[in-house]
């Protein structure tokens, strides 16, 4: 072995050394903490998501449709123009169902599989690019989104079912009263278009949820706290989410026990879609269906004052088919 | 000459014989792994609902052929359940094979087996002392026997030591949930990157994996690092001896040794054609003498075939009449160890259960919440062998291997920590998973008590109200009742006045109805006092024990209808 130091030897060192210094500076730099705020994910996120932008003006109206679930759905959005007055070729739309429970279909705790179905094929022939079905499950989402008969009714109707994985959340600023930085189920909101078909139904502290509080399926985190406020944070986000379009499922329901249900007893059939670009007139008619006055519900006089959609009946003109 | 043909062509049923013994191994490793994967719920986009709450396979399936499960669980109870019959039948068939399962079929076996492969010493005279018997070989009858003398004190704490057991426990509950770390930290890595094409493979890879591998309700596993540290010593220690576990611990390869005493199947050894040589002895996977001059240890040897295929004599051939006098067919026991054996088993049950708390015999540990369908405790400690596929497969993540919930002896067996995960409404998965029926199958029905039948329930929730939202801080919150599943509510509201800071507020306030709480945890669950949450789930009312009962029109008839 030769220890000695010869010039080669020293030049390669100190190569060495240099790379290693560097690379130290720069690992520095782009580690630095610089103690501020946690930035936003995505700075470019947008504040409100607007999914009626570039729409036609048209009258608002609330269509209320009569029969089995795939028939009033159609029925309802030809009322209201048809698919093609709402989604334009190419574009990609989101259908954002309730299903957040671990029940079937017949129990009427999550959005009937038939009413999505219908949606999704309609979608599809105005000529969508993609269309998305996603929710936030309360209980485990495989079970849920499986055993709603969603997963499967979605899927060989053309829709990609999105699970709501961790990381499919992105935090955003609501910028709203009580809703402030919240994950966002990116899926839910990078569309052109936002269909939002909850199912009418009780809920022990909102008194009813429907169209608004259905949003709350956007967000992750720890959406257990936001029922301190609940009535303001659901306008908070019926302020965040315009969406395109609101159907609402009362083909059964949920009469008490909301929102989980699970006894049969407690559900009855209304056989009735009610749709609407108003998803506050939605929740206005759809309160009724259990024996509530739109008053009951302090969220729908926020999202009034707000400018989001009428919580009067009368104020907005109502067409029924079947 | 003709001489050497017939050696040739001996020995090339032996060389087929062992890669038979390969393509068997690995064939019975993989389906292991397999059933392992599969031991999860049929979801999916093809799954209609009705169907969607079933296991599709029999995912059980090694732990019910193994015979020694079946023989703890028929020694502990007096019955042999279902499944575990065929268990017997492999019992059966050792009479013929000896200890041909451990060599040919084990997934343990296959495992400890694969690991001793690796950098093995070159030289030939460390390989022989590797292989050759040793005197602590002998600790695996002493622990056969303590666990069959336990089995007839009525524990299944046996199942700690059986190689299936170990085996499906070791990869459900420290593999498993170290790839859903590792995989599941990488898809959330990628999909913070902002670069769309790792995006989407973050989304690809996501639902490939989902459900199987990554578990969206996260993969906990309570005490999971002593169980993955022990499992790791027992593939390691194959390091320094090659099938370590197999030959010296494993109380089903002594069960499975002993009974083939009458094997039909023996080595036959030539001294004439000998010449010494030790091949035989390089990779003799069960350290069972095959060299002529030693004596073959019948109850050690796990057909592996090495021996016969390096034998360039030919003095070596497996026959069906071996040379009584060459062998040795029962281990050399002496009186002494088969005492020892019955007494550490015999002493080791009554010691555990003299545990005021916890223990079969004292009150139960509020923690000690156990799956729905789980068999009274008494009956339970009868048949938990702690393999951890009701854990494995819990939707929700919320089962767990316990430490001390239910005393010493109840390590490792199943209790629910509502804190982690609560038991889905209308979930029966584990119940459909469990091999000795310490959890009985209950339907979706008689889970949620339809008919007028009264409902599985767990345990009780009780509130803690100088935590509560609505109780201590007079703040509005309703998650708990949101999220009971019962119908109707176990858990119901009721608005009245009270005052905060001095204003008089109305106030939603929750009480709970026991006589129509299951016990599931998912108020504990969703509660948003994150840390020691407001209302809190024990195992009090729990409709399987007859005595851990609250109320007096709430009795436990199931054990008297059965």
């Amino acid at each position: 072995m030769n220890d000695s130091w010869n010039r080669r030897r020293f030049l390669n060192r100190l190569a060495a050394g240099c790379v290693g210094i560097a690379g130290a500076t720069a690992a520095g730099i782009l580690l630095r903490d610089e103690g501020r705020d946690e930035p936003l994910s995505d700075p470019k996120a947008v504040q409100v998501r607007n999914f009626r932008a570039h729409m036609g003006s048209s009258d608002e109206k609330l269509v209320i449709a009569n029969g089995d679930p795939s028939g009033a759905t159609r029925a309802a959005i030809e009322a209201l123009g048809g698919m093609e007055h709402f989604v334009r070729p190419g574009e990609s739309v989101v259908i954002k169902p309730n299903i957040g429970w671990d029940r079937t279909p017949v129990q009427a705790a999550n959005t009937n599989p038939l009413v999505i179905s219908a949606l999704v094929k309609m979608c599809l022939d105005a000529g969508a690019a993609t269309v998305i079905v996603t929710d936030h499950s309360c209980n485990e989402p495989r079970r849920c989104f499986t055993r709603s008969g969603i997963w499967k009714e979605a899927s060989n109707a053309g829709a990609v079912v999105v699970l709501p994985a961790g990381h499919r959340f992105k935090t955003h600023d609501l910028g709203g009263m009580v809703l402030g930085k919240m994950p966002v189920l990116t899926a839910a909101v990078r569309a052109d278009r936002f269909i939002n078909v909850p199912v009418a139904k009780h809920h022990g502290m909102s008194g009813f949820t429907g169209a608004m509080k259905n949003l709350y399926g956007v967000l992750g985190g720890r959406r257990n706290r936001l029922h301190q406020r609940l009535d303001d944070s659901i306008a908070d986000l019926a302020d965040f989410i315009r969406p395109t379009l609101t159907v609402m499922d009362a083909t059964r329901v949920l009469m008490r026990n909301g929102p989980q249900g699970g006894n049969l007893g407690d559900v009855r059939s209304v056989d009735q879609v009610i749709a609407s670009t108003d998803q506050v007139a939605v929740d206005a008619y759809g309160c009724g269906l259990i024996g509530l006055k739109p008053a009951d519900l302090p969220y729908l006089a926020f999202a009034q004052e707000r400018g989001l959609g009428t919580a009067d009946l009368s104020r907005i003109p109502r067409e029924e088919v079947s | 000459m003709a001489r050497v043909e017939k050696t040739e062509k001996a020995s090339g049923i032996w060389t087929r014989l062992r890669w038979a013994r390969r393509v068997t191994q690995s064939v019975f490793l993989l389906l292991f792994l397999f059933l392992i994967l599969a031991t999860t719920a049929l979801t999916g986009a093809r799954i209609d609902a009705a169907t969607s709450g079933s296991v599709p396979y029999p995912v059980e399936a090694f732990l019910d052929i193994d015979p020694l499960i079946g023989l703890i669980v028929a020694l502990s109870t007096g019955t042999v359940p279902g499944a575990l019959i065929f268990g017997l039948v492999v019992l059966g068939s050792a009479a013929f094979l000896g200890r041909g399962f451990c060599g040919w079929i084990c997934p343990m076996g296959t495992m400890n087996h694969a690991v001793g492969q690796i950098r093995q010493p070159r030289q030939g005279k460390a390989r022989i002392d590797r292989n050759s018997p040793r005197p602590y070989n002998k600790i695996k009858y002493v622990i056969l026997i303590g666990v069959l003398v336990a089995a007839l004190f009525g524990s299944a704490i046996g199942g700690l030591f059986d190689p299936i057991s170990l085996a499906t426990r070791g990869i459900s509950l420290t593999l498993l949930p170290w790839l859903n770390w590792i995989i599941g930290g990488a898809i959330d890595f990628f999909a913070e990157s902002n670069v769309s094409a790792l995006q989407h493979i973050s989304d690809v890879t996501y639902d490939a994996v989902d459900g199987v591998v990554v578990y969206q309700r996260g993969f906990l596993v309570g005490g999971g690092a002593l169980i993955s540290v022990l499992f790791i010593v027992v593939l390691a220690a194959n390091r320094w001896i090659p099938r370590f576990w197999c030959r010296s611990l494993c109380p089903l390869g002594a069960l499975l040794g002993v009974s083939g005493r009458f094997g039909a199947l023996a080595l036959h050894k030539d001294h004439d054609l000998c010449n010494q040589c030790g091949k035989c002895q390089l990779d003799c996977s069960g350290a069972a003498a095959p060299r002529p001059g030693d004596r073959w240890q019948r109850a050690e040897c796990d057909l592996c075939m090495n021996c016969v295929t390096v034998c360039d004599q030919g003095a070596l051939s497996f026959r069906l009449a071996g040379e009584k006098s060459d062998e040795q067919a029962l281990p050399d026991l002496k009186r002494r160890t088969v005492i020892a054996g019955a007494v550490i088993g015999a002493v080791a049950i009554p010691a555990m259960r003299t545990g005021a708390l916890g223990s079969v015999e004292g009150r139960p540990d509020p923690a000690r919440i156990r799956p729905p369908g789980a068999v009274d405790e008494k009956a339970f400690i009868e048949r938990c062998i702690r393999c951890g596929q009701c854990m494995k497969i819990c939707p929700n993540n919320a089962l767990h291997p316990a430490l001390d919930e239910a005393g010493i002896e109840g390590l490792w067996t199943p209790v629910l920590v509502p804190s982690t995960g609560y038991c889905e409404p209308t979930c029966t998965l584990c119940t459909q998973v469990c091999p000795t029926g310490a959890i009985r199958r209950v339907t979706e029905d008689q889970k949620i008590g339809k008919n007028g039948a009264r409902m599985v329930s767990i345990g009780t929730a009780f509130f803690d109200r100088g935590r509560c939202l609505p109780w201590a801080m007079g703040t509005p919150c309703t998650v708990c009742e949101e999220f009971c599943p019962t119908s109707p509510k176990a858990i119901w509201m009721k608005e009245e006045e009270v005052e905060v800071s001095g204003r008089r507020v109305k106030l939603k306030l929750p009480y709970l109805d026991p006589s129509q709480c299951n016990g599931c945890g998912a108020c504990e669950y969703v509660c948003p006092v994150h840390d020691k949450a407001a209302i809190r789930v024990t195992c009090a009312g729990e409709s399987r024990s007859r005595t851990n009962q609250l109320l007096l029109g709430k009795p436990a008839r199931k054990k008297e209808q059965s």
